[in-house]
C-alpha cells in the first residue's frame, strides 16, 4: 500500500499521523494481525480505519460483501466510528456502504442491510449472533476481510467476550485470510488479553502488539465539605452534598457527571433541576433505559456543545469522543482504577489536553478511595480482567444460533471451538452432553418426544425447525440478563424508556414516579407497556432502581485502601482527603480502633436489631462474601445458630439474634485456609453464591425464556423459575453441565479461589484487633444498613419458625 | 397436625394435603400434572423427575390414609394433554375403590374439553351440608369455604434481620385455603389477621404459629 496516500489523509485533515499509527499502517500492509494499545482521545479509530478502507481500495470488487466487521461494546460508540468510517472512505473517493447494526436499528434499516450488505459493518457482539441466526450468513460473511474489536478491555472479563471469540472462530472458517485487530486500553493482564482474542490459531503467530509510550495527563480533585461532619456515615446517593457539583459545572463549558447506577443517576438528575435551575435546558441525562431517540439527541447535543452538564451512567463510559467535554465529575467510589480512568478519558479528549476530574465522593469512608487511587494512579497500577473460561451457557446459545440458520455438523463445530481460548478444554464428553441438551432437553436418561428444540436432520445436520423456537431464540441471544422489563409510554403516545417489571408492579394508579428525568403519573399496564402521564403532583414520587451488578472493590484497591489507613493509624494524615476525613476517622479511633497493615479489625457489639460481628478485611465484596459465609459456616458448626450476613467493599457483618462467640472462633481458628476448599463447597452450598450466578447461566442457555415483548401476558405460564430449575438440578441431576458450571463462576470468577487462599494467608499473618464498642461505628454504619443480605444457618427449621413473627395485615 | 373446623376433624398432612377423618377422604388443591412436560414442549427443559416424586408422594398419602375418596380442589392439570397426564390417569386406575373427585380449577379448563379422564368425577363445585368447595375462593353464606388456588405462602420476620417465606394452610373465618400440592409452583404471599391461624408443613410434620 502507497505510504503517501496514507499520509496524505492526515495531511488533508491538518494532522500529523503518529508514531503508531504508521506501526499500524505497516503491520496491515504486512498482513498482520494485531492488537493496539493506546488510550482513548489518540486517535485509534482513525488508526486502523485508514489502512482498512486502503486496503479495501485495492482488494474490494462488486463480488464483495461485508469487508470489514467493527465491533463496539456501547451502542453511543457506534454513531461515532460510523461517521469516522465514512469521512475515511469518502476521502478515498470510495463509494461505500457503511452501516451500523444493533439494539437501536429500525427494522426496515436491518432489511435493507439483508438485501445489500454494508462493506463497512459496525455492530455490537450481540448482532453479530443474530447475523449468524440468518440463513444467509455464511454469503454475507465470505468476503469478510477484516475484524476490528473496539475496546476489547471491556469486553474481555465477560461472557460478551465469549460471544466474540465464538463469532471468530466462526467466521475464521468462512474466511480464513481474514485478519483480526483488537483495540483496548491497558489491563493488567494484556498478554493474556492478546492470546483470548487471536485464539488457538496462526493468527497470534502473525500479529503485532501496537503500543504508545504516551501517558494521559489526569488531575484528580476530590470535591471536600468544610467539615466532615457534612458527610453521611453511610448511604450510596450523595444527593445532600450536589450543591459542591454547582461551581464545578459553572467553571467548564460542559461537564458530565457519572454515577453509578442508573437509579442514582435520577436521582442527580432530579436534585440538580431543584438546586441549579440556571441550567434548565443545559442539562440532560442518559442511561441504558432511557429511549433511544432521547440517547441520540443527548449525544448530539454533546457533540455541538449545547449541553453545560449530562447525568449519565457506564453508558457513557466508553470511547465516545465528546469534544467540547472539558470536565468529569465522579460521585462515589468508582471501584476500580481502570473505570476512573476510563472516565478521567471522557475530558480532554485530545491528544496532549489534560483530563480533568473531580471525585464527588458519597459517604465519608470513600474519601479513603479517592486518597488510594490518586497512590495508584501515581505508580501506574492497573487491574486485570480475568477472561472466562468454560462458559457452556454461552456455548449452548451459540449451538442453537447456528441451528437457527443453516444449521451445523458437530464435529465440524467442536474442533472449530476448540480453537478458542474459553472451550479449549472442553471434553468429548461435554459437548456431547450439551448437543444432548439442545436435542432433548439434557436428560440424558429419559427423551422427551415433545422437547424439539433442535433436531437431527438425515445428512447430519443440527438443525431447528420450528418457527417459534427460531423466533424465542433470536429474541433470548445475548449474555446480559436483565430483569423482565416493561416499556413505559405516555398515554398519548411517545416511548419513554423501559422499566423492570418488579418495580411496575408496587405502584398503584395515580401514584407518581421519577423516571428519565420526568415526573410521571402511573395510569395502568397494558400488554407489556406501562402507560402514564405527566404528573401534576408537586412532591416527586418513588424513583426506580434496576437490578444491575454493583462493580466489587479491586483486590488493588483494597490494598490502596489498607495502605491509607495505615497512614492514618500512624497519624499520617498526608492527603487533602485524609485531612477532611479526620474527625470521622478520630470517631472510629475513640469508638473502636483503626487497624494497621498488620492488623485485622473484628468489631463486636449488640444493638435493638440483634447481635452484631464486623471484620474489615478490605478486600472487595466477593471475597467478602466468601469469607463471611466461610466464617458463618464455620461458627454453624459450634452451635445451632442462624446468621443473616451483609457485606461491603470494605468489610461483612454477621447478624445473629443470639450472642456469637467470637473468642471461640478466634480459639477454633476460624480464618485457617485449610479445607478450604471442602469449607467454601458446604458454605456456598448453604449461601446464596451458586444460585446467584446459576440464575444468569440458566437465561443465556435457554432454560429460561424471558417472554415475547408484546406477548407478555399469553407467554407468561411458560416462564419458570431459574431456582427452581437449581433445586431440581442439584437433588436430580447434580452431573448438570450448567450446575457445575454455576459452582466454577461462584468458585473462579466471583470469589477467585486462588485469591482466597492468598487473603486467609494475608488473614493469618495479621493480629488480630477485636474491640466491642458500645455503639456502631462509622466503620460498621455503612454495612449494616446495606438490605441485599445472604442468610446461613445450622437450626432447625422448626425452631426458627418459633423465634419468628408473622406479617400479619395491618 | 389434628384441626376441628366447623365441628369436624381433619389432620393435616405435612405433605400438604388435609385428611377429612368423618369422611375418610384425602383433599388436595394445586397439584399441576403436566407443568414440566408443558414447559418441555415449549422448548424449555425441565427435570421430569419432579413430576415423578409428586406422584409418588401422592400414591404413597393414599397408602398411609386408606381413604374412601380423593376431593381435587381444581387445577389438577397444568395445561393440554401430555404423558405426565397419563401417569395420573395409571395412578387413578391403580385405585379402583377409591372415589376421585375434582372441582374444575382455572387452568383445568384448558384440558377439560378433550379429556378422557378415567375414574374422575368433575364438577364445578360442590356442597356438602355447612362446607363449600371450590377452586377460587367464593363467599357463600352459613358456610365454610374450602378452596386451593392461592398456593398461599407467609412471611415470617426476628429479630437478627431473619426472614422465612414458606408455605402453609390458612384457616380465615369461613375460610380454609389449601397449600398447593406441586412442588413446581410459587408461592402468593397472603397476609393472614390476627384471628386467622397459619399452619406451616415443616419436614415431617405441621405446626401451627
Amino acid at each position: 500500500m502507497n505510504k503517501e496516500l496514507f499520509e496524505s489523509y492526515y495531511k488533508a485533515k491538518g494532522w500529523k499521523s503518529a508514531p503508531f499509527q504508521k506501526q499500524v499502517f505497516q503491520a496491515i500492509s504486512k498482513g498482520q494481525n494485531g492488537l493496539l494499545n493506546v488510550p482513548t482521545g489518540f486517535g485509534k479509530t482513525n488508526a486502523l480505519l485508514v489502512p482498512i478502507v486502503m486496503d479495501g481500495m485495492e482488494q474490494y470488487t462488486k463480488k464483495t460483501k461485508i469487508f470489514a466487521v467493527w465491533i463496539s461494546p456501547l451502542r453511543a460508540l457506534s454513531k461515532e466510528i460510523e461517521s469516522s468510517a465514512k469521512d475515511v472512505s469518502a476521502f478515498y473517493n470510495l463509494e461505500w456502504n457503511i452501516a451500523s447494526r444493533n439494539g437501536d436499528t429500525p427494522n426496515a434499516e436491518r432489511q435493507k442491510q439483508n438485501r445489500k450488505p454494508p462493506q463497512i459493518l459496525v455492530t455490537t457482539p450481540e448482532s453479530l449472533h443474530l447475523l449468524l441466526a440468518q440463513k444467509k450468513y455464511k454469503d454475507v460473511f465470505s468476503s469478510i476481510a477484516y475484524f476490528v474489536v473496539d475496546e476489547w478491555h471491556e469486553l474481555v472479563g465477560s461472557k460478551r467476550g465469549v460471544m466474540i471469540e465464538l463469532g471468530l472462530s466462526r467466521l475464521k472458517s468462512l474466511s480464513p485470510q481474514m485478519k483480526i485487530w483488537g483495540i483496548s486500553a491497558t489491563v493488567g493482564n494484556i498478554d493474556e488479553a492478546e492470546r483470548v482474542l487471536f485464539g488457538q490459531t496462526n493468527h497470534s503467530q502473525n500479529s503485532i502488539r501496537v503500543n504508545t509510550n504516551r501517558r494521559k495527563k489526569i488531575k484528580i480533585k476530590s470535591l471536600l465539605p468544610k467539615k466532615s461532619e457534612e458527610y453521611p456515615w453511610a448511604g450510596h446517593l450523595g444527593v445532600k452534598m450536589a450543591h459542591k457539583v454547582i461551581p464545578v459545572i459553572e467553571k467548564y463549558n460542559s461537564t458530565l457527571l457519572f454515577t453509578n447506577t442508573r437509579n442514582q443517576a435520577e436521582m442527580w438528575y432530579q436534585t440538580l433541576m431543584e438546586i441549579a435551575p440556571q441550567f434548565a435546558g443545559q442539562m440532560a441525562l442518559h442511561h441504558s433505559s432511557i429511549n433511544k431517540e432521547m440517547r441520540r439527541w443527548v449525544e448530539n447535543a454533546l457533540h455541538e456543545g449545547r449541553l453545560k452538564v449530562v447525568v449519565c451512567t457506564a453508558s457513557l463510559d466508553l470511547g465516545v469522543d465528546f469534544r467540547p467535554v472539558e470536565a468529569v465529575i465522579q460521585v462515589g467510589g468508582p471501584k476500580g482504577v481502570a473505570r476512573f480512568l476510563q472516565r478521567a478519558g471522557r475530558s480532554g479528549h485530545r491528544p496532549n489536553e489534560t483530563s480533568q476530574i473531580y471525585f464527588m465522593p458519597t459517604h465519608s469512608i470513600e474519601l479513603l478511595e479517592a486518597s488510594a487511587l490518586r497512590e495508584a494512579i501515581k505508580k501506574g497500577e492497573i487491574e486485570s480482567r480475568n477472561p472466562y473460561i468454560r462458559s457452556f451457557d454461552v456455548l449452548a446459545q451459540y449451538m442453537v444460533t447456528l441451528a437457527v440458520s443453516s444449521g451445523f455438523k458437530p464435529e465440524n463445530l467442536l474442533s472449530e471451538i476448540r480453537t478458542t481460548h474459553c472451550f479449549q478444554s472442553i471434553s468429548e464428553g461435554e459437548f456431547s452432553w450439551l448437543l444432548t441438551y439442545i436435542t432433548k432437553g439434557g436428560d440424558a436418561l429419559k427423551a422427551y418426544e415433545e422437547f424439539k428444540k433442535v433436531e437431527l436432520t438425515d445428512d447430519g445436520l443440527y438443525k431447528v425447525n420450528s418457527k417459534r423456537v427460531a423466533m424465542r431464540h433470536r429474541l433470548s441471544i445475548g449474555t446480559i440478563v436483565g430483569n423482565s422489563a416493561l416499556r413505559v409510554k405516555f398515554l398519548r403516545g411517545g416511548f419513554v424508556g423501559t422499566i423492570e417489571e418488579y418495580f411496575i408492579s408496587k405502584l398503584k394508579e395515580g401514584d407518581n414516579f421519577w423516571f428519565s428525568g420526568r415526573n410521571l403519573e402511573f395510569i395502568k399496564v397494558r400488554g407489556n407497556t406501562a402507560l402514564v402521564r405527566p404528573s401534576k403532583k408537586k412532591k416527586s414520587g418513588k424513583v426506580p432502581a434496576w437490578a444491575g451488578g454493583r462493580m466489587p472493590l479491586s483486590s488493588m484497591l483494597g490494598a490502596g485502601l489498607r495502605e491509607q489507613l495505615s497512614h492514618v493509624a500512624n497519624k499520617n494524615y498526608y492527603s487533602p482527603e485524609l485531612k477532611s476525613l479526620k474527625p470521622t476517622l478520630d470517631k472510629q479511633e475513640q469508638l473502636s480502633a483503626i487497624p494497621t497493615e498488620n492488623q485485622l479489625l473484628i468489631e463486636s457489639f449488640k444493638t435493638r436489631e440483634g447481635y452484631h460481628l464486623v471484620v474489615y478485611p478490605f478486600e472487595g465484596r466477593f471475597i467478602h462474601e466468601a469469607l463471611g459465609s466461610l466464617l458463618a459456616y464455620r461458627m454453624s458448626l459450634l452451635l445451632p445458630v442462624s446468621f443473616s450476613i451483609a457485606i461491603n467493599d470494605y468489610g461483612f457483618e454477621l447478624l445473629s439474634d443470639q450472642p456469637i462467640p467470637v473468642e471461640d472462633a478466634l480459639d477454633n481458628d476460624f480464618f485457617t485456609s485449610q479445607n478450604l476448599s471442602q469449607d467454601l463447597a458446604k458454605s456456598i452450598n448453604a449461601t446464596e453464591m451458586a444460585r446467584k450466578q446459576f440464575r444468569d447461566i440458566a437465561t443465556i442457555s435457554g432454560l429460561v425464556f424471558n417472554g415475547f415483548p408484546g406477548k407478555f401476558k399469553e407467554e407468561r405460564h411458560l416462564k419458570a423459575n431459574s431456582q427452581l430449575f437449581f433445586n431440581v438440578f442439584r437433588e436430580y441431576d447434580s452431573d448438570n453441565l450448567f450446575l457445575q458450571q454455576a459452582y466454577d463462576e461462584a468458585y473462579y470468577h466471583q470469589l477467585e479461589e486462588v485469591r482466597l487462599r492468598e487473603v486467609l494467608k494475608r488473614i493469618e499473618s495479621l493480629d488480630i484487633l477485636v474491640t466491642y464498642p458500645e455503639r456502631a461505628t462509622p466503620f460498621a454504619f455503612p454495612i449494616m444498613v446495606d438490605r441485599l443480605r445472604t442468610k446461613l444457618t445450622s437450626e432447625k427449621l422448626e425452631d426458627r419458625i418459633k423465634k419468628l413473627q408473622i406479617q400479619f395485615a395491618r | 397436625m389434628k384441626v376441628t373446623i366447623a365441628k369436624n376433624d381433619f389432620i393435616l398432612d405435612h405433605r400438604r394435603v388435609m385428611y377429612d377423618v368423618k369422611r375418610e377422604e384425602i383433599i388436595v388443591a394445586d397439584l399441576h400434572v403436566g407443568k414440566s412436560a408443558h414447559f418441555r414442549k415449549a422448548g424449555i427443559s425441565l427435570p421430569g423427575y419432579s413430576f415423578v416424586s409428586d406422584i409418588l408422594r401422592f400414591q404413597q398419602i393414599i397408602y398411609d390414609y386408606q381413604p374412601k375418596s380423593v376431593l381435587i380442589l381444581g387445577d389438577l392439570f397444568h395445561s393440554d394433554k401430555n404423558e405426565e397426564f397419563n401417569e395420573w390417569n395409571e395412578l387413578v386406575k391403580s385405585f379402583p375403590e377409591i372415589k376421585f373427585v375434582l372441582v374444575i380449577g382455572n387452568h383445568d379448563l384448558w384440558s377439560m374439553r378433550s379429556s378422557d379422564l378415567e375414574g374422575l368425577d368433575a364438577v364445578n363445585e360442590l356442597q356438602r351440608e355447612n362446607v363449600f368447595y371450590s377452586h377460587e375462593p367464593t363467599d357463600k353464606a352459613d358456610c365454610i369455604n374450602f378452596c386451593g388456588h392461592i398456593h398461599p405462602g407467609v412471611k415470617l420476620k426476628g429479630s437478627g434481620k431473619q426472614e422465612l417465606s414458606l408455605s402453609c394452610f390458612w384457616l380465615a373465618k369461613n375460610r380454609l385455603v389449601l397449600p398447593a400440592f406441586s412442588e413446581l409452583t410459587g408461592l402468593g404471599m397472603v397476609k393472614p389477621k390476627k384471628t386467622d391461624r397459619i399452619y406451616i408443613p415443616v419436614e415431617d410434620k405441621v405446626i401451627e404459629i
